[in-house]
């Protein structure tokens, strides 16, 4: 009776050990798409634990409701829209970074993570208006000029009027992207979810868009699981279409297991008491800071119009 | 006699006739299931895995309906017209609560506090209340310092200890869980397993799926067992369940190295490996 009828009888080939020789060298594996696919998952999520880290430091921005950030964004970015001059766009600038200051938000990353992108997509964009092919004016650099007689267009220039749009252009979108990255980095992301309801978001939307959130996390762990499982038992060169089929059996298997967890997670709100209206917890605090952040910022956009305003055209 | 029987019927909280559950309409996952609960009582469902515990859990927490047979709380039939009914589901959510084996899918909302909070919210309880409950639900768990975490960053036993907070913040009479010790340490088991007594002792009906035998002495007071067969195999006391060595095996929920027996006051249930021992 001692001996367990169901224990397992190892085969002879599992006893033998592996050895301890060392493999000869060969050359690096240049198709290392499971690597650079890990090592994104990994900055993906650093990403969003330092924003979320940032949210949480008690600064300037951070200890005001994220309504009333919501409602300054939005009015200025309608007075950005309507600012015309580059010295009104810069001083904007500065008072945002002395914002980000005051919120300590790290300057370098900040400043990176808008005048990084801002010049590569906008940049690319108005690079055309430089010169006088696409808006003519007054010649203030010249690149190319043509002496045969033979190309229609004989000069090539940046225009003094092509350089103001093009900076005016850039300075508006990294204006603007610099105050919604203000107000990403120094507010939780649930919080600004919610505060989204002010201008008039269903309170189903705002529950779907947390779901997804929070699931994200969780189904990026899954994938995560997967491609660290699949790590493990790589061995070699895997071709491309081995590779192609990994990631058609990956997404496959993670729209099964969402599907799942769909309805698992629908069961576990109808069982407490869900019944397709949500309710949900007001926990914004609304007190004088809210009110004299409100007050003061909009004493600033009139400051900064009027100013624009007093530059003339 | 008749008394007797009478003061039962009463007591009677969920019962169960001739249940069977198919699963688009053709895999078996409930076969002819009748049982009845007591308010107050602590059932435990053994069985193989894929056996049907965890459906028969959702039959009882209302999110799924009996393909033929009845289920009745309180002595009223529970059904799927019946729960669309507002004031009824209401009732029926406000007295059951249903902890799922996996707590990420129980746990949605973007931080503790507002996790423990949508139950009571659901339920139309006024916001001070609902906030009360929820300070009061975090200081008994000790999981004060949680409130404002987002679920996605806590650790396995954490999230379990939110999820049974946000069962428990909507005082149910009647707590369903389903493998909670799954996953767990040693510590948070035990931590579970006193919880789940105090919880009884406080007059709460307690149906817990569990594989996990030598806790099932501690927590219940019956023990229902299912075969893979999807039928209910046995039903009895704990100990005279566990010490059924031929049910258990039969059922395939131990294999011949199990070993129960009574010592220092207790139940003892453990494993002799003979392959261990010789080491």
């Amino acid at each position: 009776m001692n001996s367990p009828t169901s224990s397992p009888k190892i085969p002879l080939w599992l006893e033998r050990p592996q050895g301890d020789q060392h493999p000869p060298q060969v050359k690096k594996r240049s198709n290392l798409f499971v690597e650079k696919s890990l090592s994104e998952f990994n900055v993906f999520m650093q990403d969003v634990l330092r924003a979320e880290k940032l949210a949480n430091v008690t600064g300037f921005l951070q200890a005001l409701d994220a309504r009333g950030k919501l409602l300054i964004v939005v009015l200025s970015l309608l007075a950005i829209g309507f600012v015309r001059h580059i010295s009104t766009l810069v001083v904007t600038i500065m008072i945002i970074i002395l914002l980000a200051k005051l919120s300590f938000i790290p300057l370098k990353l900040y400043l990176k993570k808008v005048w990084f992108y801002v010049p590569l997509f906008t940049g690319v964009i108005a690079f055309p208006t430089l010169f006088n092919w696409v808006l003519p004016g007054d010649k203030l650099l010249t690149i190319w000029q043509d002496y045969t007689g033979y190309v229609y267009i004989s000069e090539l220039y940046i225009t003094k009027q092509g350089l103001s749009v093009f900076t005016m252009l850039l300075l508006r979108t990294g204006c603007s992207v610099s105050i919604v990255m203000l107000l990403l980095l120094s507010t939780r992301w649930t919080s600004l979810l919610k505060a989204i309801r002010i201008v008039g978001v269903s309170q189903i939307f705002v529950m779907v868009l947390e779901m997804t959130y929070r699931y994200i996390f969780l189904l990026l762990q899954v994938v995560t699981d997967m491609f660290q499982a699949k790590k493990c038992r790589t061995v070699g060169k895997v071709s491309y279409r081995e590779q192609r089929c990994f990631i058609g059996a990956a997404i496959a298997t993670l729209l099964s297991k969402s599907l799942t967890l769909s309805q698992e997670v629908h069961m576990a709100m109808v069982a407490r008491g869900y019944s397709g209206e949500p309710k949900a917890l007001g926990d914004f605090k609304w007190g004088s800071e809210e009110w004299r952040f409100i007050g003061a910022s909009i004493l600033v956009i009139i400051g900064i119009s009027g100013g624009d305003i007093y530059l003339g055209r | 006699m008749d008394v007797n029987n009478d003061t039962e019927t009463d007591n009677v909280q969920l019962s169960l006739e001739h249940v069977s559950f198919n699963y688009l309409d053709a895999q078996i996952a409930l076969k002819d299931i009748t049982f009845s609960c007591r308010k107050g009582e602590k059932i435990a469902f053994l069985g193989a895995n894929g056996c049907g515990k965890s459906t028969l859990q959702k039959i009882l927490s209302g999110l799924i309906f009996p393909t033929t047979g009845r289920f009745m709380i309180s002595g009223k039939e529970v059904n799927e017209k019946l729960l669309e009914d507002t004031g009824f589901n209401f009732w029926f959510r406000k007295r059951v609560g249903f902890i799922f084996q996996h707590s990420d899918a129980q746990l949605f909302s973007s931080s503790v506090r507002e996790e423990i909070a949508f139950g009571p919210m659901q339920l139309g309880l006024a916001q001070d209340e609902v906030c009360q409950r929820v300070e009061d639900i975090l200081n008994m768990l000790a999981i004060t310092d949680l409130a404002d975490r987002p679920p996605y960053k806590l650790s396995g036993g954490e999230k379990k200890k939110v999820a049974i907070a946000s069962v428990l913040v909507m005082n149910p009479d009647i707590l369903i869980l389903d493998e909670p010790t799954n996953g767990l340490d040693p510590r948070t088991q035990r931590w579970l397993i006193n919880l789940l007594y105090q919880l009884g002792q406080a007059g709460k009906t307690i149906i817990m799926a569990t594989h996990q035998l030598n806790i099932v002495p501690e927590i219940a007071d019956r023990v229902i067992v299912f075969n893979e067969q999807h039928e209910i195999a046995a039903e009895g006391s704990p100990a005279g369940i566990l010490t059924n060595r031929d049910l258990l095996l039969q059922v395939n929920l131990i294999d011949p190295d199990f070993h129960a027996h009574w010592s220092h006051g207790g139940l003892q249930i453990h494993y002799h490996n003979p392959a261990a021992l010789k080491r």
